[in-house]
């Protein structure tokens, strides 16, 4: 079991080293209030979630389906192709925009603080993640919220060895969104990593096939509902073609949709999704050598790897169907649990010498040619500005990887904090203007 | 292993010097003018075309409106030959826009025989983010590499869905070396 190594602190009541996971929470909750409440009031962020501004983006697909149920059409966009668990528990809460709104931040927050608390989460690093600014669609009536809730309990269920959170979590996950796709050869690599550790295979085998259970359970009732419903039982599949999930080429230079203010944090999650396909193949690596030669195989917690593994799936994805247009790739793996379980991962690994991490900024930095940062296609920016930008991206992300061995880790976790913040709010500011933000 | 505070010295004098190369850098390679267009022309023009407004202008007095009725904004278009037969175009752009609600984009295409072989755009609300002033915009295209003489070269400015009022002014189509 990996676990961070925990910030100093002076001695405190019991109560609040017990619970202060949950105390984090509560101070992030009131410093983002703090900082909302100031920069609405100067001006400088000028629209909150109302129920005025909610009513935005797939929104309106989710409250059609809340309203009356499912339409599947042949020949244009429909409703089938989102799942059921959002939109029914927004009609059994009873509650309207805003309320679904504070119900899906209360779910987010409850599972983070119990994610953190069995993470073992250093106050600060708990800080920090909590101000990840894709985590904004946790305060608007999209599915992030529950599936952090699901995904928080599969994660869990995997590190304690319960299996009915695992099944529930990947139950509750597989209705929400289409996770099946993504789960599914995360599932069955975990499992071949897992079994390939002593003692391991029994419990391996037993788990990925409950889980591959829970998760065609799961696409049989949102196949039941939707044939009950429409007459189609594979509309959730069928109507991917009109919101443009066709398997394309890749076209470079890379691009998204979403902008220069979003484009740093797509290019973040590309980046983890790639380096995260490179390490599960080092992985499948050394269990093709252990298998065959009886060579010593790397222990690594099932939870990590399945996080791995989800990376890898959600860039596969992204990378397939939308054919170098990033757009949401962000939100599926940074307003995850799975990216807490990485960075806590990586948090617990002794320091690394700085000459490695010099070696990633240079290959990442060469990396961002897939945007075409050094030819001249990269909008609106030179070579030289687009180089800046991407140096700003290169050093926030090795901020993040090298947290651990920080010298000023208090100085810099804060200015990460407050800057993420300051963009969370700053991106929400536009989803709530109908901007593209995803 | 920690770096010594002064190495932390060297590190930030090497971004800060990297930042400076990079804003020294920010103008784009220069390239030869095909055309250059700040409306003034147009609107001097008796009696002046109704697209032309004097409500707001980047420079002079004048710039192109782009109404709510109309998904076009200014365009060009020549054959590739009349066009001094250029690999790379590029287009830059002053915009005034109310907010980034819609999809506006600069098209480049390429048609041969009436057949389009090439469509590429610069997204303008991924690069514009502050409103209700003037903005510079451009991108430098890559035509193909099997481009003919006779091949027809459009550029224009098209509003993709849900349309906006918004201004355009000094409309420039540059011709880059390779």
């Amino acid at each position: 079991m990996y676990s961070p190594v925990p910030d100093s602190v002076a001695p405190l009541p019991g109560f609040i080293v017990r619970y202060r996971n949950v105390w984090v929470v509560g101070l992030h909750v009131l410093l983002l209030a703090c900082l909302t409440s100031a920069l609405y009031a100067f001006g400088i962020i000028r629209y909150l979630p109302s129920n005025d501004t909610l009513f935005r983006w797939d929104v309106i697909w989710y409250n059609q389906i809340r309203e009356s149920g499912y339409v599947y059409s042949e020949t244009q966009m429909s409703n089938a192709a989102f799942f059921p668990m959002l939109p029914y528990v927004w009609r059994l809460s009873g509650l309207w925009l805003l309320g679904m709104s504070l119900l899906n931040a209360s779910l987010f927050l409850a599972a983070s603080a119990w994610l953190a608390h069995q993470l073992r989460l250093p106050p600060r690093l708990q800080l920090l993640l909590l101000s990840t600014p894709s985590l904004l669609f946790m305060v608007v009536p999209y599915t992030e919220a529950l599936f952090f809730v699901f995904s928080t309990l599969l994660v869990l269920g995997l590190r304690r060895r319960r299996l009915w959170w695992w099944l529930l979590g990947l139950l509750g996950c597989g209705l929400t969104r289409s996770a099946s796709t993504m789960f599914t050869p995360a599932l069955v690599f975990m499992v071949f990593m897992w079994a390939m550790q002593p003692g391991q295979r029994k419990t391996a085998i037993v788990w990925g096939a409950s889980g591959l259970g829970a998760l065609l359970l799961s696409i049989g009732l949102v196949a039941t509902t939707q044939w009950y419903q429409t007459g189609e039982p594979l509309g959730f599949i069928r109507a991917q073609k009109h919101w443009g999930h066709t398997l394309r080429a890749l076209n470079f230079p890379f691009s998204d949709p979403s902008g220069i203010d979003v484009l740093w944090l797509d290019a973040q999650a590309l980046w983890l999704g790639v380096a995260a396909a490179g390490l599960c193949t080092w992985l499948a690596w050394r269990w093709l050598l252990q298998w065959r030669q009886q060579r010593a195989f790397p222990i690594l917690a099932p939870e990590v790897i399945f996080a791995l593994g989800y990376c890898v799936g959600v860039t596969l994805f992204i990378l397939s169907y939308q054919g170098g247009s990033l757009w949401n790739i962000g939100r599926y793996i940074f307003a995850t649990p799975f990216f807490v379980v990485l960075v806590a991962y990586q948090a617990s690994l002794p320091a690394w010498p700085w000459r490695r991490y010099l070696l990633i900024a240079a290959g990442t930095m060469l990396f961002w040619q897939v945007f075409g940062i050094y030819s001249l296609n990269f909008d609106t920016f030179s070579t030289g500005q687009a180089i800046w930008y991407f140096g700003l991206v290169t050093a926030y992300l090795v901020a993040y990887l090298a947290w651990r061995q920080l010298r000023w880790q208090r100085e810099i976790t804060m200015l990460l904090y407050v800057f993420n913040l300051v963009m969370l709010l700053h991106m929400l500011e536009g989803w709530l203007q109908y901007y593209v933000v995803q | 292993m920690l770096l010594k505070p002064w190495s932390y010295f060297g590190l930030c004098r090497n971004v800060l010097v990297a930042g400076l190369l990079g804003l020294v850098a920010c103008e784009p390679v220069p390239g030869t003018v095909i055309l250059q267009d700040d409306f003034e022309q147009a609107g001097a023009a008796v009696p002046r075309p109704p697209e032309i407004s004097s409500e707001s202008a980047h420079s002079g007095s004048f710039s192109y409106k782009v109404a709510l009725a109309s998904a076009y904004g200014p365009s060009w278009q020549a054959t590739w030959d009349a066009a001094g037969q250029p690999k790379k175009l590029r287009v830059k752009a002053w915009l005034n826009l109310p907010g980034n609600r819609q999809k506006t984009a600069v098209v480049v295409e390429v048609a041969r025989n009436g057949a389009t072989r090439y469509w590429r755009t610069l997204s303008v609300n991924e690069v514009v983010k502050r409103f209700h002033q003037w903005e510079l915009v451009w991108k430098t295209f890559v035509l193909p590499r099997d481009i003919g003489p006779d091949d027809t070269i459009k550029v224009y400015l098209w509003q993709a869905g849900e349309r906006q009022i918004l201004y355009v002014d000094d409309w420039t189509i540059e011709k880059v070396a390779p």
